[in-house]
């Protein structure tokens, strides 16, 4: 009977294209940010100085008609002698060739041991880039810094999220359990609490993060001022479900054998709201990535050099910046990207999980 | 020798709508391996007794009087804290539904385990032991492989046999059966009984079993006690209770068994209902619905009048009659 279960669960999700595919693209995303230094072809940190603002590099594959394979032009800088507007005139000449596990910036990988490999490439060269999202205003890559801003961003939702989550079960279900004047005070707190804009309490919080921390206390800190704000909407649905679960006999019976009430909650009332706590986690994890951006695109959050999304998002906060380097924007692409696919998993979770709906579904 | 001692036991409960009296003035003694009946329609506070004693009332809104006497420790305002060392231990409870009694999250022998963890120091393996051989005693086959199943896996019979074996691996001394065999179809209840009767046999519990079911009760209990609308009207040994029912409303109980012989005819019943628990009426509450009733059973509540044998009635028929024959009254 278990397996019967199981089974129509599993066909529910994968009844769910949008679901499967925005699980595919999470996927993708958190292998990318796992192997971002591979991945990135430069050290998101390196600058350089001639390719500030470089649109993205194009790739050649062939030279006067003939395939060589993917490779790349030497770039001059020059500036138009009327307008002064920077320029890049390419130098057909200068032809670096497109490689995999070429040598480049040192990095250490997953902080164990140092190397240079990068997957793809065209090495450390003087006078030409592989930028292929274009180059910041520092000349830094924005393909690597995406995949390495990645990190902060789809972690920050990761963790805030499950810090959320729990504080939230766990309040609930004390709130919903005992009752009484506990519970009056936990949600009139909840809607005291509720009852503030979201944004500015959220910038409110993180301006009480010191300029003076560095950038890992800081993250943390964005994180935990994330999941302050989270968890009250978990407690409040977990108080309503705990208040119809601990009428449930079984809740009695583990009373009547002398169960402590914390053991109570941890082990019988939690635990049996959990489909829900899956789904609410799934469905709330874009909140978080976004409440990060907005954060970071602000200038409350993250700080330079480290990155996030949202970060370098800022960049792209004028119009002419906008205008003139429309590459910047790309990153507004990934956080989009992230966020659909964490919805379309998180509804087809929920329409799996519904009990309800087993009728159509099996 | 008693080991529960109930005495004016009130347990009140405030609402919106009123003053619930759901358990109004209740005395009554649980001996030492004894099976004692609690018997009444439903919504009579026969669970409200049971649940009182264990101290699952939340107050507020529970108001709780009286004095309830376990081995002499009074319970009545007892703190959580020495309640929860108290149950399962010393005083184990079974439920109606067996289904809904365990948590559909673990298998049947994880909770059982849990039950005895609570109260013992073994370790799990010894645990797993004690539950198995538990099992096996209350007739589950192939117990081993059942340990780890989950209680959607299991019948209902099956479900309370594991419920009343997990609740005595925990070697309580009283047993408080709520209507355990209601949910479970007829031939399984008797399995249940016969089993209860033995286990109480073996392990000299006290039983205190509630049911509404007169068959259930004169096949197991020793003694019963008949309540309705909140209070004990009668108590007495069971064939004393059944040869010679006083009250009116056990009298009605009685006559509403199915018996072979009425068969073509209408069922005898007890006309009328319980009355709704905040709005008992004055004098003797069951006056409404009794063919007997006086002009005094509207004004004041008859006291417990003593019979021999220890059979105890409540009901004005018996205070007149005893008045005028002289015999005390209690």
């Amino acid at each position: 009977m278990k397996g019967n279960t199981e089974l129509r669960v599993r066909k529910a999700f994968f009844k769910h294209k949008l679901g499967i595919i925005g699980m595919i693209i999470l996927i993708l995303l958190y292998l990318m940010i796992l192997f971002a230094d591979f991945l990135a072809p430069y050290n998101y940190q390196s600058t350089k100085r001639d390719f500030t603002f470089s649109e993205p590099t194009k790739i050649h594959w062939r030279k006067d008609g003939e395939f060589i394979g993917p490779h790349v032009y030497g770039m001059t800088k020059s500036r138009d002698p009327v307008t002064f507007a920077v320029k890049y005139v390419k130098d057909e000449e200068k032809i670096y060739p497109i490689r995999i596990f070429v040598r480049g910036d040192t990095y250490k990988f997953w902080g164990l041991w140092e190397t240079d490999i990068h997957l793809f490439g065209i090495g450390l060269q003087d006078d030409a880039v592989l930028y292929l999202f274009g180059g910041d205003r520092f000349g830094r890559d924005l393909f690597s810094r995406v995949l390495i801003g990645g990190r902060v961003s789809l972690t920050a939702g990761l963790i805030g999220t499950l810090i959320a989550v729990v504080i939230g079960a766990v309040v609930g279900a004390f709130s919903g359990y005992y009752g009484g004047w506990i519970d009056v005070v936990i949600q009139r707190l909840i809607e005291i609490l509720r009852s503030f804009p979201r944004i500015p309490l959220w910038l409110a919080l993180a301006m009480l993060l010191p300029p003076t921390w560095p950038s890992t206390t800081v993250y943390l800190g964005i994180v935990i001022v994330l999941s302050f704000i989270g968890w009250m909407g978990v407690a409040r649905v977990i108080r309503g479900m705990v208040l119809s679960l601990r009428e449930k006999e079984y809740i009695l019976a583990a009373q009547v054998i002398g169960q402590s009430n914390f053991k109570i909650i941890t082990k019988h009332l939690i635990p049996n709201t959990v489909t829900y706590l899956v789904v609410v986690s799934t469905l709330s994890i874009p909140g978080m990535i976004l409440g990060e951006s907005s954060i970071s695109f602000l200038g409350l959050g993250i700080k330079e050099p480290m990155t996030s999304w949202g970060l370098l998002l800022k960049q792209a906060q004028s119009l002419s910046d906008i205008q003139a380097h429309p590459w910047l924007m790309i990153p507004g692409l990934f956080i989009i990207l992230a966020v659909l696919s964490f919805n379309f998993v998180g509804d087809a979770l929920r329409d799996a999980l519904d009990p309800y709906r087993t009728v159509d579904k099996v | 020798m008693s080991i529960i001692q109930v005495e004016h036991l009130k347990s009140f409960f405030k609402t919106d709508e009123g003053i619930v009296k759901a358990v109004d003035d209740v005395s009554f003694e649980l001996r030492e391996n004894e099976i004692l009946a609690l018997v009444g329609e439903s919504g009579c506070g026969k669970s409200v007794t049971a649940q009182t004693i264990l101290g699952l009332l939340k107050s507020p809104p529970a108001m709780i009087e009286g004095s309830i006497k376990y081995h002499g420790q009074e319970l009545v305002g007892l703190s959580n804290k020495a309640y929860h060392k108290l149950r399962g231990k010393e005083i184990g409870m079974i439920f109606q539904e067996p289904m809904s009694a365990f948590d559909p999250l673990y298998t049947v022998g994880d909770q059982a385990a849990e039950a005895v963890a609570v109260h013992s120091k073994l370790n799990k393996p010894e645990i797993r032991d004690k539950i198995i051989a538990m099992f096996n005693k209350v007739g589950i086959p192939e117990a081993e492989n059942r340990y780890d199943e989950y209680p959607h896996q299991m019948s209902g019979g099956m479900l309370q046999r594991m419920l009343i074996a997990l609740t005595l691996a925990c070697d309580p001394k009283v047993l408080i059966a709520d209507e355990p065999t209601t949910a479970l179809d007829v031939t399984i209840q008797a399995q249940v009984l016969n089993l209860m009767r033995d286990l109480q046999n073996e392990f000299n519990t006290s039983i205190i079993f509630i049911t509404h079911d007169l068959g259930v009760v004169a096949e197991l209990s020793d003694r019963i006690h008949v309540m309705y609308a909140g209070k004990i009207v009668e108590k007495a040994d069971v064939v004393e209770l059944f040869d010679h029912p006083k009250h009116p409303y056990t009298k009605g109980l009685l006559a509403s068994r199915l018996k072979r012989e009425m068969k073509g005819q209408i069922l005898p019943f007890i006309k009328g209902t319980v009355p709704r628990a905040f709005e008992f009426p004055e004098g003797c509450r069951f006056h409404p619905r009794c063919p007997h009733a006086m002009e005094i059973c509207k004004q004041k509540d008859p006291d417990p009048v003593a019979f021999e044998n220890g059979h105890v009635c409540s009901c004005w028929l018996y205070l007149k009659q005893n008045k005028t024959d002289g015999v005390e009254s209690q």
